[in-house]
C-alpha cells in the first residue's frame, strides 16, 4: 500500500478518501445483509 | 477524435516488492492479488474440465460404460459449481483487480485488506465443496441449482455444500463492495464517470448485481439448511411449505448471476474490438445504458428456468416478454461491435480472433436463448440437452472466449513479454473448431428429445455424442496448449512495449510493461479527450 498520509494530487486528502471508502463499504454491506435477513423473514410464517 | 493527453507519474524508482510466501499469504496488492485470481481460476478450470471429460467419456457411447449414475450426477453438479464459481467469476474479479486500478489511475483498491480476505475464502470454500467427493454419499449430485426435496436428500456432502455456497458468496460481495468504492471514490482527476473505460462500467454494474442478487441465493440455502436441520419447513410441503417457492428464489439469484458472468466479458470484448479495429467504440454511451439496462432486467425474467412448473398464463406471458426485452440492449451492444468493425483497420492477432469469435458465437447462444424464451417452446426444450447447448454458447464461448481474449490482450502488459503469436492464432483455432464440433451437435440432441443429466441414453442419440465427446475431448486438451503458451510467456519472450498494441488507449497503457508494483501512487491527469477512445 501507499503511504496514507500523502496527499493527493487531486487536493483529496487519503484520510478522507480512506474514511469515505469505509464508509461505502459499510453501507454497501449492510445492504447486503439487509437483503439476506429480509429475505429470509418474509420467508418465515 | 481528439487525442487523449494523458500525463502520468511512474513511482517506479523504489518499486519495493514483499518476497517469499508472506508476499502472497498477506498480500493487498491489487496486481499480485489479481493474479492470485487468475492462476486460481485456472486451476479450477482443470478440475471443472476434467470434470467434463469424465461427462464426455460416460457419454461416448450409450450404456453405462465407465462410471456409477451418483458419480455421474455429483460431476455433472460439481463441474457446473468449480466453473460457474471457481473459474469464471474468479477470473473475472481477477482481470478487474489487475485492471481497474490502473484503468481509473488509483494506487490500488480502495479496501486492500478486505480484497486479500475476499481471495483467501475461495481455495478454503473450494476446498469444502470438494473434499465431498471423498465423503461417504459421494459430492453434491442434486444438479448445482440444489433443488429441494432432492437435495436434502444429500448424506454428509450437504452441509459441506451450503457453507461452501455461503463463503463464495460472502467472498464475491466483499469483491463487489471493494469495486464499486475503488471506482466511486478512487478514481484520477478528471477521469468522469462517463470517461471510464467499458470494462470499468461493465464491472460497476457487475458489482451491484453481485450486491444485490448473492444474498438472495445465501437467504435461499440458509433456508435449505434450516429445513434439513433445524425443523424448519420452509421447502417442505407436509410441513406446510413450498418446494417451487426455492425455484422461484434461487432463479430470482440465478439469472442476474448469468450476467455476473457475461456483463465483464462484453468489457472486455468492448476493449479488444476498437483497439483492433483502430477506431473508437461506436455508441460508447448506448453501451454504458445498454450494460445497464440488461442488469436491471435481469431481475424480471427468473421465471423463464421454470415455466414447466406451471403458472398462470399472465406469468407466462410476463416472463416470455420480459425476457425477450432483454434482447433489445444485448442486439444494441452486438450491433456497436459490429459497427466499431465496420471500415476499421483491422488486424487480426489473438485478441480479436477470440473477440470476433465471441461475437458471432455468443450470438448463436443468444438466438438460442430467444427460442428457449418461448414459453410453448420451452416446454419442448425444457431440461434437454438444447438448453446445454445454449447455456455452454454462452458461457464457453461467451464468457470463457471473452477471458481467453482477456488473458491475451493484456498479459504482455502483465509480464512486459509477448506471447507467441502464431501458438496463440493455432490455440484459437483449434479451440472454435473444436468447441463448436463439441456444443452444436447438442442442439440437435435436445430438439430430438435427449434430456440432461443423465449417464445413459437411447441408441438414436449415439452419433452426435459420440461426436461431441471427440470436441470435448479435443477442445480440454487443447487447453494444455494455452497453459503452454501462458508460460512461455511469463518466462520471456519479445519485450513488450508500453502501449503494446498501436491501438490501445487508456491509462494502463501509459505505464510500463510490466506495471511498477505500486502504479499511479501519484494520480495521473487525465485532460483533454476520454481516457477510453
Amino acid at each position: 500500500m501507499v503511504d496514507s498520509n500523502k496527499d493527493q494530487d487531486n487536493g483529496k486528502n487519503k484520510h478522507e478518501v480512506a474514511a469515505r471508502n469505509r464508509w461505502l463499504a459499510i453501507v454497501l454491506g449492510l445492504i447486503a445483509v439487509g437483503i439476506y435477513v429480509i429475505f429470509i423473514m418474509t420467508h418465515v410464517k | 477524435m481528439s487525442e487523449a493527453v494523458i500525463h502520468s507519474e511512474h513511482d517506479d524508482h523504489h518499486d519495493h516488492k514483499p518476497t517469499g510466501i508472506g508476499r502472497w499469504l498477506f498480500s493487498t496488492n491489487h496486481k499480485d492479488i489479481g493474479t492470485m485470481y487468475l492462476v486460481f481460476s485456472l486451476i479450477m478450470f482443470f478440475i471443472g474440465g476434467a470434470m467434463a471429460m469424465i461427462i464426455r467419456l460416460e457419454l461416448f457411447q450409450p450404456g453405462l460404460q465407465f462410471v456409477d449414475p451418483l458419480f455421474f450426477n455429483s460431476m455433472t453438479t460439481v463441474h457446473a459449481l468449480v466453473m460457474i464459481f471457481g473459474a469464471v467469476m474468479p477470473a473475472g474479479v481477477g482481470l478487474a483487480n489487475w485492471l481497474i486500478p490502473m484503468m481509473i489511475g488509483a494506487p490500488d483498491m480502495a479496501l486492500p485488506r478486505m480484497n486479500n480476505m475476499s481471495f483467501w475464502i475461495l481455495p478454503f470454500a473450494f476446498t469444502l465443496l470438494l473434499s465431498t467427493l471423498f465423503m461417504p454419499g459421494g459430492a453434491p449430485n442434486g444438479g448445482w441449482t440444489m433443488y429441494p426435496p432432492l437435495t436434502l436428500q444429500l448424506g454428509t456432502a450437504f452441509p459441506f455444500l451450503i457453507f461452501a455456497v455461503h463463503f463464495l458468496g460472502i467472498s464475491s460481495i466483499m469483491g463487489a463492495i471493494n469495486i464499486i468504492a475503488t471506482v466511486f471514490n478512487m478514481r484520477a482527476p478528471g477521469m468522469t464517470f462517463m470517461k471510464l473505460p467499458l470494462f470499468v462500467w461493465t464491472w460497476i454494474i457487475t458489482a451491484f448485481l453481485l450486491i444485490a442478487s448473492l444474498p438472495v441465493l445465501a437467504g435461499a440455502v440458509t433456508m435449505l439448511l434450516t429445513d434439513k436441520f433445524f425443523g424448519t419447513s420452509f421447502f417442505d410441503a407436509a410441513g406446510g411449505g413450498d418446494p417451487v417457492m426455492f425455484q422461484h428464489i434461487f432463479w430470482f439469484f440465478g439469472h442476474p448471476e448469468v450476467y455476473i458472468l457475461i456483463l465483464p466479458a462484453f468489457g472486455i470484448v468492448s476493449q479488444i474490438i476498437p483497439t483492433f479495429a483502430r477506431k473508437p467504440l461506436f455508441g460508447y454511451d448506448s453501451m454504458v445504458y445498454a450494460t445497464a439496462s440488461i442488469a436491471f432486467l435481469s431481475f424480471f425474467v427468473w421465471a423463464h428456468h421454470m415455466f414447466t412448473v406451471g403458472m398462470p398464463l399472465a406469468g407466462e406471458l410476463f416472463f416470455m416478454y420480459a425476457t425477450m426485452s432483454i434482447a433489445v440492449p444485448t442486439g444494441v451492444k452486438i450491433f456497436n461491435w459490429v459497427a466499431t468493425m465496420w471500415k476499421g483497420s483491422m488486424t487480426f492477432e489473438t485478441p480479436m480472433l477470440f473477440s470476433i469469435a465471441f461475437v458471432i458465437l455468443f450470438s448463436i447462444g443468444g438466438f438460442s436463448g430467444l427460442m428457449l424464451a418461448i414459453t410453448p417452446v420451452d416446454f419442448q426444450y425444457h431440461d434437454t440437452y438444447f438448453v446445454v447447448a445454449h447455456f455452454h454458447y454462452v458461457l464457453v464461448t461467451g464468457a470463457v472466449f471473452a477471458l481467453f481474449a482477456g488473458v491475451y490482450f493484456w498479459i504482455p502488459k502483465w509480464t512486459g513479454h509477448m506471447y507467441d503469436e502464431k501458438l496463440g492464432q493455432i490455440h484459437f483455432w483449434i479451440s472454435v473448431i473444436s468447441v463448436n464440433v463439441l456444443f452444436f451437435p447438442q442442439h440437435f440432441l435436445g430438439l430430438a428429445g435427449m434430456p440432461r443429466r443423465i449417464p445413459d441414453y437411447s441408441l438414436q442419440f449415439a452419433e452426435f455424442n459420440m461426436v461431441s465427446s471427440i470436441g470435448g475431448f479435443v477442445f480440454g486438451l487443447s487447453q494444455l496448449l494455452f497453459v503452454y503458451i501462458v508460460i512461455k510467456c511469463i518466462r520471456g519472450g519479445t519485450r513488450a512495449s508500453d502501449q503494446v498494441w498501436e491501438g490501445a488507449h487508456g491509462l494502463e497503457w501509459t505505464l510500463p510493461s510490466p506495471p511498477p508494483f505500486h502504479s499511479f501512487t501519484t494520480p495521473p491527469k487525465v485532460t483533454d479527450a476520454t481516457a477510453h477512445s
